[in-house]
């Protein structure tokens, strides 16, 4: 995926320069701004792909912005990025039209994963009727899974598991995702129930084929591999 | 809302015109006992008067000048309210004189007075006398217009009785209804804070009497939960905020210096530095989740219907393969169509909670857990695992207590706010003894 242009409207700037060294670093272009009134300015004005957002801005909350952005028709997805990370302030956060809500401070390579998957959802063909990638297919109406034309059998759960996965195909998905995406949970349960999910759906994409597909990236998540 | 004949007000003014009624009546009985005091102090002097007259006139004028004035008096009252009856008679009891036609139960010797019955049948009060060796007199007097006398004062009284308690209970439920009005508004403003409706005051504040005190009161205690509650979600974001920015920092740092460290112990320590940073964040969030749900309870603002059939069933299917990647067995028995109004999040964290207590503890190789939801709603979570001693089975669910069994795994409160999210969708969660194991139960607050 080519650099995407992201404007990030946060206060403190140290947490701005390690967000806007990240996400440069991962090839993405950074506009960064300190104020709610001047960011909500340029997101109105600007052509960006996605917006990076705190949610305690001294002038405007977060929350305000993503309101009145939504108010004048602005779509571009936004990411919250906020220092509150309970439960409710994440359900108070998607309420208001957020698309995504990531608590401070966070891995690196989660907010890398986020940004890929947000800008992902909002760009990808809405209605295609089939995933495709490698030798995966990923039936959408039918709920069906095939390898190499071999059909995989796979629990409903398993299923709404392997699309987002293959959603998201090349990139990272994390363990976060998956809970949300998958579970509809917006916490982690102390037992690694997610590893073991991902486990068995491996085995089930990879047993009787010669050639693995679904990696697990150290520390950060999963992601479905052709080569 | 509730009817005026079960308020108190209700109650009152029953009582009152019950008293009223009862004053009435006892009135009107000593006013009776009275009437006929005065009638018979009356009737025997007049009777007494007569007999005394005529025994005058017998002494004086003889048998044959008895008769006739007694047949004069008989003549003169003919028709009067109160007649008087006489019998002359000889000693045998026989009549020789008077309209009466027996000699009444009456001894003429000891002169006895009494109330006997006349010829015609009606009451009169007499007294016999010996007026010779072969001569008696019964001198008697009727005592209608008394009796009829008692029996209109008997009246009025009653129906000024029953007058006075029409009138009490007519004006007390009219007094009673504006008063309840009045309460009902200050009770009102406390069930709106109760939903969560912060601001609502109570009505008639501004009035200086009793009830107008107790508004004030109650406003000025509802200004002060609803500061207290302000004050703590202002706290809890503060503290949210202003911790975690430092965090954030310290974390970003050591995040730079994993970066330069290329592997090693170095490496291994700066992850671990960095996980505890997150292990603080998280017992930070929990702490500040369970004062808010502990806030909250009872408040039912932001509640909605949760379909917690489809939830349990949904972490059931997370934790599954769990269980049988460890030879866990683990038995789900949840039924259909389970609703209760509540946080669904908050609701999927209680249970998370329980079921990473039962893996934890209950999860050796060939161990089973058993989750299952009924009616009610009851949750149930339990494990074979060694269980929790009698006298732990309240502590678990303190902050920051931990079995000596587990060693300092965990942050001690996965109990606790699972307990208080239970607390604040009305629910109770306890421990019971699954023998061996342990067995957590959740439902509604009233059960036994």
């Amino acid at each position: 995926m080519s650099g995407l242009t992201i404007l990030h409207v946060e206060d403190d700037p140290e947490a701005a320069r390690a967000v806007a060294e990240q996400l440069r670093r991962a090839g993405d272009e950074v506009e960064w701004t300190g104020t709610g009134e001047d960011g909500l300015r340029r997101a109105a004005a600007g052509d960006h792909d996605l917006i990076i957002l705190d949610r305690m801005l001294p002038d405007l909350s977060g929350i305000e912005l993503v309101g009145r952005l939504r108010d004048v028709g602005v779509a571009v997805p936004v990411l919250m990025l906020s220092a509150l990370g309970r439960s409710g302030d994440r359900t108070e956060g998607l309420d208001a039209g957020v698309d995504d809500y990531l608590a401070k401070p966070y891995e690196p390579a989660e907010l890398i994963a986020r940004v890929r998957a947000l800008h992902r959802r909002a760009a990808g063909a809405p209605h295609s009727a089939v995933l495709l990638f490698g030798d995966l297919e990923c039936h959408l109406k039918a709920r069906t899974a095939y390898r190499q034309g071999r059909h995989l059998a796979l629990s409903p759960k398993e299923f709404t598991l392997f699309r987002y996965l293959m959603e998201n195909a090349g990139e990272v998905v994390t363990r976060d995702m998956l809970l949300r995406h998958v579970w509809n949970l917006n916490f982690d349960p102390q037992t690694n129930v997610i590893d073991v999910n991902v486990g068995r759906l491996r085995r089930k994409l990879e047993e009787g084929f010669d050639r693995p597909v679904l990696e697990t990236v150290w520390g950060t998540g999963f992601r479905l591999v052709t080569r | 809302m509730k009817t005026v004949a079960r308020s108190l007000y209700g109650r009152l003014t029953a009582a009152i015109a019950l008293v009223a009624l009862a004053a009435t009546l006892a009135l009107a009985l000593a006013a009776e006992l009275a009437i006929r005091d005065a009638r018979d102090g009356n009737l025997a002097r007049m009777v007494d008067t007569d007999l005394a007259g005529l025994a005058d006139i017998y002494a004086s004028g003889g048998r044959e000048e008895l008769a006739a004035r007694i047949r004069d008096r008989l003549a003169l009252s003919e028709g009067g309210a109160d007649a008087p009856h006489y019998l002359v008679a000889d000693a045998s009891g026989r009549p020789l004189g008077g309209d009466l036609d027996r000699w009444p139960p009456l001894s003429a010797e000891n002169s006895e007075a009494g109330f006997v019955a006349t010829a015609a049948g009606e009451r009169m009060f007499a007294r016999a006398t010996q007026l010779g060796p072969d001569l008696r007199l019964v001198v008697g007097r009727e005592y209608r217009s008394w009796d009829a006398l008692a029996a209109r004062v008997r009246n009025v009284l009653l129906l000024s009785g029953a007058v006075i308690a029409a009138l009490i209970v007519a004006f007390g439920n009219l007094a009673a209804s504006r008063l309840q009005r009045r309460v009902s508004g200050i009770n009102a403003a406390y069930q709106a804070v109760e939903r969560g409706e912060f601001d609502r005051r109570a009505p008639g504040a501004d009035r200086s009497d009793e009830l107008g005190q107790l508004a004030a009161h109650a406003n000025r205690m509802l200004m002060r939960i609803e500061a207290v509650v302000r004050a703590h979600r202002d706290i809890s974001d503060h503290v949210a905020h202003e911790l975690r920015t430092p965090l954030m920092h310290l974390d970003n740092r050591l995040l730079r210096l994993v970066e330069r460290a290329e592997g090693g112990e170095t490496s291994a320590l700066l992850a671990s530095a960095r996980g505890d940073i997150r292990h603080i964040i998280r017992m930070l969030d929990s702490l500040l989740d369970i004062s808010a749900s502990e806030a909250r309870r009872g408040d039912t603002s932001g509640l909605e219907p949760v379909d917690l059939s489809a939830l349990v069933t949904n972490l059931a299917e997370l934790y599954a393969d769990t269980a049988s990647d460890l030879g866990i067995r683990f038995d789900t028995d949840i039924a259909p169509d389970i609703q209760l109004c509540g946080d669904p999040m908050h609701l999927s964290r209680m249970i998370t909670n329980l079921l990473d207590n039962a893996f934890k503890f209950g999860g050796a190789d060939g161990g089973r857990i058993r989750l299952s939801l009924s009616s009610g709603p009851r949750l149930e979570v339990a494990d074979d695992g060694p269980g929790i001693p009698e006298d732990m089975r309240e502590r678990i669910f303190e902050r920051f207590q931990r079995l000596p069994a587990q060693n300092g795994h965990g942050h001690g409160l996965g109990l606790a706010l699972a307990r208080a999210i239970a607390a604040r969708h009305g629910l109770a969660l306890r421990v019971a003894d699954a023998g061996p194991g342990a067995h957590f139960i959740v439902e509604r607050e009233d059960q036994p």
